[in-house]
């Protein structure tokens, strides 16, 4: 496994224990997908009923909602909550390409998994 | 006659002037409305910079005062910054003496009663009126999720509030403005109604006016709602949709009620104290401000 879907799978576990994230979300479905830079690979991840999931494999047979984007290290220091992603995503290291709202959903996610 | 201009990121259409009496002196004061150009707002403070007696900011804060914390808006600060002669405010002094004030007001009158649901549909930059709200056992409902990110998760408690706000704040503040409050023509546009219900379980809807005009797609039957920045059409329309008591922290002018921006830039203008004078909160209560309240007309009663 990647360092990235490792720290992916941790994300998605994280999301799941954290009941106010569930409860925010509970209403949101979408499809992600993690797609780095510098190495082939894409991570898909089902935001469903307020519940996430990393699939299995590097295809879907849906489209993305949201495609996130970057160096793998930038989307492992992100997903991991080591920094936030206000700044790469204002700087362009982060990418982050789909509806306004779903892309600040996400933003507060991760700040709210990690936070403080 | 001194002179102050609100310089607001919102629609254009919105713009008027008017004269205020304030502490035995007249203001005359203006708004300006940027369309959501932040560049242009730059050029305007700039341009007025030293040729008016205190400037405003509307529709952007300077600063974001969440309980013990303060959290600078880069935006806002940027806008500030733009002025070195003229003092610069964005409201936040009057919503940190005067809210509150008015808020106790209004349960000295019986309009707010310990119990009411108060949907605030923006708290973190209204922190004092929230905590005036909790302070007189009203149960607070807080929107800022749902209204800045389309996020159905109401803050039910001013500690919850103050929790979102430290993890949420420093880094949302970094994100283009326009994004989490409406601008330009964003304040002309159709209400979307997906968060109705909320609107429906309160007995008091407080908060910016932008905020909920954009998202009041429901009936007000015996409701009191606490704002500002009310136009004569906003009046009217919150009295055909059944609103019961219409309470704006600031005074009506021409059937207008102004931001606590250009409130506070009066004050400033004529007073020659700010915010961050220690003589401020004195300078607020001796100014004879009084909430406008008005009940709904007879001929709209059904």
């Amino acid at each position: 496994m990647s360092a990235l879907r490792d720290t992916l799978a941790q994300f998605v576990e994280a999301c799941n224990r954290n009941q106010r994230l569930q409860q925010m979300n509970h209403d949101w479905d979408r499809l992600i997908l993690v797609q780095p830079d510098d190495a082939d690979e894409r991570h898909w991840i089902r935001y469903h009923q307020g519940v996430a999931a990393l699939m299995p494999g590097e295809d879907s047979p849906d489209p993305a909602d949201l495609l996130v984007e970057g160096a793998s290290g930038v989307l492992v220091s992100i997903f991991s909550g080591a920094s936030t992603p206000t700044e790469p995503y204002m700087s362009g290291d982060l990418r982050v390409r789909g509806a306004q709202d779903d892309v600040m959903r996400l933003d507060i996610i991760a700040l709210l998994i990690w936070g403080e | 006659m001194k002179t102050v201009v609100s310089v607001s990121l919102g629609s254009s259409r919105r713009d008027h002037s008017a004269v205020l009496s304030l502490m035995g002196e007249e203001v005359h004061l203006a708004r300006r409305g940027m369309d959501g150009s932040i560049e242009r707002a730059l050029d305007t403070i700039a341009a007025l910079d030293g040729h008016v007696d205190a400037l405003g900011l509307g529709g952007v804060d300077r600063w974001l005062s969440v309980g013990p914390h303060r959290y600078t808006v880069p935006t806002g600060e940027r806008l500030a910054q733009a002025a070195t002669a003229t003092p610069v405010v964005d409201g936040g002094g009057i919503k940190a003496v005067w809210e509150p004030m008015v808020v106790q007001a209004l349960v000295a009158d019986g309009i707010l009663r310990p119990g009411q649901t108060a949907l605030m549909v923006s708290a973190l930059d209204r922190y004092p009126m929230a905590a005036a709200l909790d302070a007189a056992g009203i149960r607070l409902v807080c929107g800022d999720l749902m209204f800045s990110a389309r996020i159905d998760y109401p803050i039910r408690s001013l500690a919850e509030l103050e929790e979102l706000g430290r993890r949420l704040v420093p880094e949302m503040v970094k994100l283009p403005f326009e994004q989490l409050y409406p601008v330009g023509e964003d304040q002309e546009a159709t209400p979307d109604p997906r968060f109705l219900r909320h609107f429906e379980e309160a007995d008091v809807v407080a908060g910016d006016f932008h905020y909920i005009r954009r998202y009041l797609a429901g009936r007000l039957d015996g409701k009191v709602m606490l704002t500002t920045t009310t136009t004569a059409a906003d009046v009217d329309r919150l009295w055909s949709r059944g609103l019961s008591t219409l309470a704006t922290t600031s005074p009506q002018l021409d059937g207008r009620t102004f931001g606590t921006n250009v409130l506070e830039a009066a004050l400033v203008a004529v007073s020659g104290v700010g915010a961050a004078d220690p003589r401020w909160p004195d300078t607020v209560r001796a100014a004879g401000l009084a909430p406008f309240v008005r009940r709904r007309p007879a001929q709209e009663l059904a």
